[in-house]
């Protein structure tokens, strides 16, 4: 009898498969066999990054072209909708606005007892090539139809290889840089060798975060994790272009949690956007000139404004009418991307509505200031690297363009020769206003000509009075201990302000932090002292921590800086 | 054991790839709305919910919406008066925000479709309002819309994006009645309406364009042609259709047509009674000669006074009971044929089985604005005067037709 039964099965099943095989065009071939019972295959790390990519961004990394489509046959381009949009970094999804997208760890779908839908429906466990045909045709192992909600994707099959290779990891590993014992960061600094000048500098931020770290760690580190630091150095004598490959060559290597107080240089903007496309965290780069952009790129704080923000300060200090009628300011600056764009930008605060004047030559830029009270605004570029030797000319060009203001964003030798000149040489009893960006160091501005005094203003982003005598001292204890080099310490302190920066972040986002809620942690960051600056305030749409900076009048005669107070009442 | 579970796994996959064609079939998703799914067909139970959820497209306005005042910011950081915007237009609104990972994607993909297939309707205008107008600066906005415009980045002239003081977000979100308190919870709803006449609808805004163009289609349907006329010449046939002309007859023995003659165009104040009562009727009958006395000179002004008993009550007991509380001409005390009797105090809510059972209420309404108001007859004569006199100064616009 048994006998019988298992033929009669066999039979059974044999006249399924005809029944399959021949009403079935689109799937042809035998059924699968459960992949549960077959020993895993290796895994391929290469397949895993890419799949990655294309689940956070919805982008090709071949370049080749990845469509969704949604309900009622509408296709969109899957990098407006990526699957990290609903089912969240960790695959457990985002519920929203009424939908609750499915959670799609690899623990959950490939439950060898099948799973079960959130609305209710099981269906058998998932294999890869199952979970390739849901996102495929948007049917679960069962042959169930998902929602609607979850759209249907047409890639390559490469790519829905990696995409599937990267979700049989989903859930296991949740977070680059971070594993039970240690939360990996990275630095970014220039190479030792080609630039002697920023070796100083680039070796004692690397100190004094090393020097930071060990502090931390003896102390019990972050909710249990040690913090370790990687340094990336990148040759400041290449392109932007070289140095963004090199950094992304650094990064599959060894990839980190987040990048702090990095030291870019030029590439700066470039460097910052391979970062910020790559969803890493960048806390407190060491900048003149921070770009963060409108709105900012999401995942790149800085501490404070740099440059731009003492000149536009100063900029609209100027317009305090405490000199009636119509004046005349001129900016000097080098002639360079940021700082034209800045000059632009000063022109603007000035009189809005600035035109381009041709006939000026190559890096004047006027704007017939028309309107009473303005300021009627002129640009000086001066060529990069232009030495001191040429002071004369730039002094002869401010004394004939007879500014009211001069706001100088040049070279500091130049600067104190150029102004220098300028002030003898001018004959008028009110001497043009000077108004200096502190960041620029324009060497020692005492010793420009008696005639200035009280005439030479300097915006800086805090003052001494700013800063909390018991940070110094921590500070102090931090480098005596750790025998921290005695030189670079503006940038040390600056430096250790960004680490202390994510510091908090890390600590406010607790230990189960990820890099989204690290970024939108800092995003509602409101009044953080660090003790080293003023309070420190972020939200989506201000990415620069200090808002107000600070502004010095020269009293040449005392040798004393005054406090400008901005706000009187 | 093996052979068993292997047919569990054939049969799988004959359920999948078998018989029935992969992927959701697009005749699917356009079926009929009206008729319910059938639960034991798995596949069609996906599809219910946006249908029902646009169902209202084709039932018609479901809900009035009056946009708020307010000046918001558009894309290009320019402000904007809301309902300026969309003066003469059918709107399409939905709310987003541009960090929304989940929903907001879709529809926004939903709208670039929709801006490029409706660009030659010039009626149309799809407006996006940001839900979290202090993150979403206009270059967000910008950003976001450039993502699905087609072919992009550059948004298609009818697609507006707004963001603005949370205050005016706030009151425009709630007379869309799409207002939450966490952002995460926001609705997908689409409002769809026609600003000018009020008449608007909502549609899932994860269903496809094609819905949202078949709701803006039947909105523009609904559109009433011309607003009715103020002035009081015009009949309203439904009004007329409501309360009939059937004749009653005045203490003078003079006969008057229900709608015609005795309610439109006037403000009236009704009641019901009978001659031999001897109970409610005296009191309630003094108290309207005082609010009579009390009101001035209005030639649109009448008091009616509808017998319950028209078989007892004839000409000479109404005028009798007229003469009694010194009626005057603009006070009429009505009878007339039962049956006529009988289809007037109903229409004016006064039927009763039995005399005694009459209301001691009485009707103050306003024909041209359609404000009607019940008040207790024996209330103070001050509480009484006011309900009147608010009927009277009702300035409401006439009702539309139909």
């Amino acid at each position: 009898m048994p006998t019988i039964e298992f033929i009669a099965s066999v039979g059974w099943l044999v006249m399924g498969i005809t029944v399959v095989a021949s009403a079935c065009t689109t799937e042809p071939g035998p059924p699968e066999v459960q992949s549960a019972e077959l020993a895993a295959p290796p895994r391929d790390a290469a397949a895993i990054q890419r799949g990655r990519q294309i689940y956070m961004t919805g982008k090709s990394p071949s370049g080749g072209k990845i469509e969704a489509v949604l309900a009622g046959e509408v296709v969109a381009n899957a990098a407006t909708l990526p699957c990290v949009g609903c089912h969240g970094e960790d695959g457990r999804g985002r519920p929203e606005g009424g939908m609750a997208p499915s959670t799609i760890t690899w623990e959950q779908l490939g439950k060898p007892y099948g799973g079960r839908g959130r609305d209710g429906r099981e269906h058998a466990p998932y294999t890869p090539d199952r979970l390739g045909k849901a996102i495929a045709m948007g049917i679960d192992p069962s042959g169930n139809q998902l929602l609607a909600t979850m759209p249907r994707h047409r890639m390559s099959l490469a790519d829905m290889d990696s995409l599937v290779a990267y979700l049989e990891t989903l859930g296991e590993h949740d977070v680059i840089g971070i594993d039970e014992q240690v939360i990996t960061l990275a630095t970014i600094l220039p190479t030792l060798a080609p630039l002697p000048e920023s070796a100083e500098t680039s070796s004692a931020a690397e100190a004094v975060l090393l020097a930071y770290f060990a502090e931390i760690n003896a102390r019990g580190g972050v909710f249990g994790r040690r913090l370790e630091l990687e340094v990336i150095r990148l040759p400041r004598d290449l392109g932007p272009t070289r140095q963004v490959e090199l950094l992304a060559a650094a990064w599959v290597e060894r990839p980190s949690f987040a990048v702090l107080a990095p030291q870019l240089g030029a590439a700066e903007p470039e460097l910052l956007r391979w970062l910020a496309d790559a969803g890493v965290p960048v806390i407190g780069p060491v900048s003149s000139y921070p770009s963060p952009g409108t709105p900012p790129m999401a995942s790149v704080f800085w501490v404070d404004g740099g440059i731009p923000a003492q000149a536009r300060t100063l900029a609209e200090f100027a317009l305090k009418p405490d000199a009636p009628g119509r004046r005349r300011g001129v900016v000097v600056f080098p002639d360079r991307p940021p700082e034209r764009a800045l000059a632009e930008a000063v022109l603007a605060i000035w009189k809005p509505g600035l035109i381009e004047s041709p006939g000026r030559g190559p890096g004047l830029i006027e704007s017939p200031g028309r309107a009473p009270g303005l300021i009627e605004g002129l640009a000086v570029a001066v060529a990069i690297g232009e030495d001191p030797s040429s002071a004369d000319s730039l002094a002869a060009e401010l004394l004939e363009s007879k500014p009211d203001i001069v706001l100088y964003l040049g070279p500091a030798e130049l600067g104190l020769a150029a102004l220098t000149g300028f002030a003898n040489a001018d004959s008028r009893a009110e001497p043009a206003q000077i108004l200096l960006p502190g960041s620029l160091a324009i060497g020692d501005p005492f010793s420009l000509p008696d005639r200035l005094d009280g005439r030479i203003f300097a915006a800086y982003p805090w003052l001494p009075d700013d800063l909390d005598p018991a940070a110094l001292r921590d500070y102090q204890t931090l480098a005596d201990r750790h025998d921290l080099p005695a030189t670079g310490r503006p940038t040390q302190l600056a430096t250790l302000t960004s680490a202390k920066l994510l510091l908090e972040g890390l600590m406010r986002a607790g230990r189960s932090v990820t890099r989204p809620t690290l970024v939108s942690t800092l995003d509602s960051l409101r009044e953080f002292e660090t003790g080293l600056t003023p309070a420190l305030s972020f939200s989506p749409n201000q990415h620069i921590g200090l808002h107000a900076p600070r502004i010095v009048r020269f009293d040449l005669a005392a040798t004393r800086l005054d406090v400008v107070d901005l706000d009187p009442e | 054991m093996r052979g068993s579970r292997l047919r569990i796994s054939i049969l799988a996959f004959a359920t999948a790839f078998g018989c029935s064609e992969p992927g959701p079939s697009p005749t699917r998703a356009q079926s009929t709305p009206s008729t319910p799914s059938t639960p034991s067909t798995p596949e069609v139970r996906q599809f219910s919910r946006p249908e029902q959820l646009s169902e209202p497209a084709q039932a018609g306005p479901a809900s009035k919406v009056t946009l708020p005042d307010v000046v918001l910011t558009n894309q290009a950081g320019q402000p904007v008066n809301l309902p300026s915007l969309v003066e003469g237009k059918i709107a399409v609104i939905q709310t987003i925000f541009t960090s929304c990972g989940t929903i907001c994607p879709p529809m926004g993909v939903n709208f670039g479709k929709l801006a490029a297939r409706v660009e030659d309707q010039s009626d149309v205008v799809l407006i996006s309002i940001s839900i979290d107008p202090i993150t979403d600066i206009p270059e967000r906005l910008t950003a976001w819309a450039g993502k699905f415009s087609e072919p992009g980045p550059s948004i298609p002239e009818n697609w507006i994006l707004l963001t603005g003081a949370s205050e005016d977000i706030r009151k425009t979100l709630t007379a869309l009645r799409v207002f939450t308190a966490e952002k995460s919870d926001h609705s997908s709803m689409v409002a769809v309406g026609h600003h000018d006449s009020g008449t608007w609808t909502r549609v899932d805004g994860l269903s496809d364009p094609e819905t949202l163009v078949r709701a803006v289609a039947d909105i523009r349907a609904a559109i009433p042609s011309e607003p009715a006329a103020k002035s009081e010449p015009a009949p309203n046939e439904a009004a007329l259709h409501y309360f009939t002309d059937v004749e009653l007859v005045d203490q003078h023995g003079e006969s008057h047509r229900l709608y015609s003659d005795l309610l439109r165009g006037k403000v009236v104040v009704v009641n019901s009674f009978f001659t031999s009562c001897q109970g409610i009727c005296p009191p309630m009958t003094q108290r309207i000669a005082s609010l009579e006395a009390s009101l001035g000179e209005r030639d649109d002004l009448l008091f009616l006074s509808l017998t319950v008993d028209p078989i007892t009550d004839q000409t000479e007991q109404l005028a009798a009971y007229a003469a009694k509380y010194a009626a005057d001409e603009r006070w009429l005390f009505l009878g007339g044929e039962p049956e006529n009797v009988e289809i007037a105090l109903h229409k004016l809510g006064f039927a009763v089985e039995a005399r005694e059972a009459h209301s001691n209420l009485v009707v103050i309404g306003k024909e041209a604005t359609g404000l009607w108001k019940k008040a207790f007859s024996m209330a103070e004569p001050e509480q009484l005067l006011e309900v009147v006199h608010s009927v009277l100064d009702d300035q409401a616009r006439p009702l539309p037709a139909g």
